[in-house]
């Protein structure tokens, strides 16, 4: 009997420990984000609306200021960089997927590999690669845009599309390779070209393709390491001018990261906001996303 | 299948693989060529030397070498522990309608932006670290090993701490799958031999150590390359000590990071960034080959 | 001759669906005996309600007694590893553990459940176990190699010693044969009717023929229910129910 009563010891004592692990790995977060949601919504109380549209106070002051140039950058940034990315990362996700011939093939396959090994790179070896890659053609960019620097909303522009459109790249892919080839030959059967093709499939994938976009904007909104180098971040509004894309821009990530880091409360307190908003971001996104493959996991059962 | 028609217009897709493609290569040939000219000038002495003085145009980066290596292999330790203790719980005492909710808050966790979780270290971690780990541990006379604690608590044990926590749900999502993947025949056959729960579930996990592996060989490189949350806590101090883990300190990532205001204002610093860059790039890289050959395919 | 299983009005449900509906049954020892039905009777179940098996499936919910070798099975006292290692279990899949050795396969239920003293010991039951599998000649030069490289049969047999190693008073079997060709049948059941000196052997099969060749006793088997059972030779020859009649004379379905 003493046989049963060490292993009905090492079962509790295995339970606890893995009851501790989840308590350790679950509870901090929610303690994060719970810490966000108040320290944020106290902060954007305190200053509503103005917050959402001042500069920052002068560091130390009585008064909190606002993150309005840095909402506006990441709006920025993220819109344009969203636009660029979306058509290329879609455009090749296409090529790779429907590549038939022996050349569109192994372009494919390179494609897929590279980008593969790009999704894994730390981001902020891609910000300063790019950045690294505008300061060596700034002479040149010098001649077109006397002001351009390498430090500009451009860069910045640049990164994110390297960040994120690896990301959508592969997700769509994966959704179009797992097509059921008796839906593609249907299609073709109808005498479509393989570019109509394509964009057919994508339709059909709908929701896999709108839930890979968002996870690629989501990114953008978080994206921090890349923009050092890039965008470089600013506290004040941009001249809106036709020079806007070659000045530093600032954005929600940077606010966090360089108010946090100050030491004053109230720029810390600017920290916090921008915090939360950058979290309800996410969490819209995520949940968007959610909605999304949830419909799609629906919708693939329902036929049968 | 496709017709000559309309291969024209499909095949201009091809160049957006191209753009993808090219920026690849160019991440990496910029890294290489930026930093050539320290290369060039030092050799493998900024790995090696922890001498950092830009004035004087010197720029050795051990001290971030170490630091990157010594936070990451942490990080990786107390997430292996946290990952497979909360997969193996997920697997196996969450109740079947808990299981979604627990599963959307891991996943959900792995999408907060990490310059949230690095404020969040920095105002709340470190200071906790600081006083119920560090104070405590350093009362007991291991200040002169583990090195001694700043005010802010900010750390190469906050800085892994605060890893941990963030590569946890992710590491943990791969484990708790693979778990779940088990055969129901292999669980069979393991407990009609009159296993009892622990060794059943020791078993399994040595069963799918490769996924184990993997989880943890892609935490690691994440890790490495992890920067905004890094920069936040650990403190960024040149400090050539780095296993002094109490102590604050500097990781490549949050030295390029807290660089890279003045970079410019100096001759050789901006490549010293690139080759600091490389270096970390290699590590990262080095991983991933090693889990390509002896990891799990995916 | 004692019994060795004794089922009593079992009930079983899993996610609100009976299952089993009142089941009784007495095993004798050193026998084999044959459970045979239809596939659906709920053979299966009835096996891994008897070691308890079934514990680890959601939504199962169990009534009625079993007792193995004097051990009641479901008394809330019971410790259902114990259970396990009174009652070896094969399955219809091959189920060696994949990346386990051969020899790691048969010696891990002996060393966790400490029957033996030494890797001496150890050594011997493994070799014991695989020679009465009938697997000891095919696989002894190369014992450590992982277990997935043997054939289907060489598989199912390499179950039986890893179930023999633990010293079980009964064996049972959930459709060894079901995926293995017929020469690999052959010698299973040749195994089986030689198993009966060391354990009395459950087998369930979907194959009245099957049971006709190996068993001492069968029970046939219908909708969660028992519906005849007997020596063999006079259940084949003098069925006393018409859906028996019907199944061992392949009229069925």
């Amino acid at each position: 009997m003493r046989l049963v009563d060490a292993r009905a010891l090492k079962s509790l004592a295995l339970t606890a420990a893995v009851v501790l692990a989840f308590a350790l790995s679950v509870l901090p977060v929610a303690h994060l984000m719970a810490t966000v949601v108040y320290r944020g919504a106290a902060a954007i109380a305190r200053n509503f609306p103005s917050i959402l549209f001042d500069i920052p106070a002068a560091p130390g002051s009585r008064e909190l200021g606002g993150i309005g140039p840095h909402i506006l950058g990441t709006a920025l940034l993220t819109s344009i960089a969203f636009a660029v990315g979306v058509p290329i990362s879609l455009l090749a996700a296409v090529f790779t997927a429907e590549a038939i011939r022996s050349w569109e093939r192994i372009v494919g396959r390179w494609t897929r590999l590279l980008v593969h090994m790009m999704v894994e790179f730390p981001t902020i070896v891609i910000g300063i690669a790019v950045y690294g890659a505008m300061s060596s053609v700034a002479p040149l960019v010098r001649a077109l845009v006397p002001g351009f620097r390498p430090f500009s909303l451009l860069s910045g522009v640049v990164a994110l599309v390297l960040v994120s459109a690896p990301y959508m790249y592969l997700q769509v892919e994966d959704g179009l390779k797992s097509v059921p080839q008796h839906v593609r030959e249907a299609i073709y059967s109808l005498g479509a070209s393989r570019l109509l093709t394509s964009l057919v499939l994508l339709r059909y994938l709908k929701s896999t393709v709108y839930a890979a976009l968002s996870v690629g904007l989501a990114r953008m909104v978080s994206e921090t390491a890349a923009l050092f180098f890039t965008a470089f971040g600013s506290d004040v509004y941009p001249p809106l001018d036709a020079n806007l894309l070659f000045r530093p821009i600032g954005s929600l990530t940077l606010a966090v990261y360089t108010l946090g880091l100050s030491g004053y409360e109230n720029w810390i307190e600017l920290s916090w906001a921008a915090s939360l908003v950058l979290l309800l971001l996410c969490l819209t996104l995520f949940g968007f996303s959610r909605l999304l493959l949830r419909g799609e996991r629906l919708g693939y059962r329902s036929p049968r | 299948m496709g017709s000559k028609r309309s291969t024209d217009f499909f095949c201009l897709a091809s160049a957006f693989n191209v753009v993808l493609m090219l920026s690849v290569a160019l991440v990496v040939s910029v890294l290489v060529l930026r930093s050539l000219p320290i290369i060039h000038r030092d050799g493998v002495y900024p790995l090696v030397t922890s001498v950092w003085n830009p004035t004087r145009e010197e720029y050795g980066f051990l001290f971030a070498l170490g630091g990157t290596l010594v936070t990451a292999s942490l990080a990786l330790l107390i997430s292996l522990a946290l990952s497979v203790g909360s997969a193996v719980a997920y697997a196996e005492f969450i109740p079947q309608k808990l299981r979604p909710a627990v599963k959307n808050f891991m996943d959900l966790a792995a999408s907060i932006p990490s310059v949230v979780y690095g404020l969040w270290g920095l105002r709340v971690l470190s200071p906790f670290l600081r006083s119920y780990l560090m104070e405590p541990l350093s009362a007991l006379g291991l200040s002169g090993v583990l090195g001694v604690p700043s005010p802010a608590g900010t750390s190469f044990l906050s800085a892994s701490v605060l890893l941990a926590i963030m590569v946890t749900p992710f590491a943990s999502s791969i484990i708790r799958e693979r778990l779940l993947a088990v055969p129901m025949h292999v669980r069979e056959a393991l407990y009609s031999l009159g296993l009892t729960k622990p060794e059943v579930i020791l078993l399994e996990l040595r069963y799918i150590r490769r996924s184990v592996l993997t989880a943890m060989a892609i935490a690691f490189s994440r890790a490495v390359g992890e920067t905004a949350a890094v920069a936040m806590v650990v403190g960024n101090t040149i400090n050539p000590n780095f296993f002094r883990v109490f102590s604050p300190g500097y990781t490549i990532s949050s030295l390029i990071a807290d660089q890279y205001p003045n970079a410019e204002a100096y001759y050789y610093m901006v490549p010293a960034l690139f080759y600091a860059a490389l270096a970390m790039f290699a590590v990262g890289f080095a991983v991933n080959v090693l889990l390509l050959r002896y990891g799990e395919r995916r | 001759m004692g019994i060795a299983v004794h089922v009593e009005d079992l009930w079983v449900s899993i996610g609100g669906r009976d299952i089993l509906k009142g089941v009784n049954l007495k095993v004798p020892r050193n026998v084999v005996f044959a459970v045979m039905g239809p596939s659906g009777s709920g053979k299966s179940t009835l096996l891994r309600s008897i070691n308890r098996i079934l514990d680890l499936y959601e939504g199962v919910s169990v009534r009625g007694n079993v007792v193995v070798e004097g051990v009641d099975v479901y008394d809330s006292r019971t410790d259902p590893s114990m259970v396990r290692r009174l009652v070896g279990m094969v399955f219809q899949i091959p189920n060696p553990i994949p990346n386990l050795s051969i020899y790691d396969n048969v010696a891990l239920g002996p060393k966790i459940n400490k029957l033996v003293k030494s890797r001496r010991e150890l050594d011997e039951l493994v070799r014991w176990a695989l020679e009465k599998a009938y697997l000891w000649e095919e696989v002894k030069d190369r014992l450590e190699q992982p277990a997935s490289k043997l054939s289907g049969g060489q598989q199912q047999r390499l179950c039986i010693a890893r179930a023999l190693a633990m010293r079980p008073r009964v064996l049972m079997l959930d459709e060894p044969t079901s995926n293995l060709d017929t020469v690999a049948t052959s010698e299973i059941e040749g195994l089986i009717v030689e198993l009966k000196r060391d354990v009395t052997v459950l087998l369930v099969t979907h194959n009245p023929f099957q049971a006709s060749r190996v068993a001492d006793y069968v029970a046939f088997m219908y909708d969660g229910q028992i519906v005849e059972v007997g020596p063999t030779g006079q259940v084949f020859t003098r069925p006393a129910h018409k859906l028996t009649e019907k199944y061992i004379t392949g009229r069925f379905g």
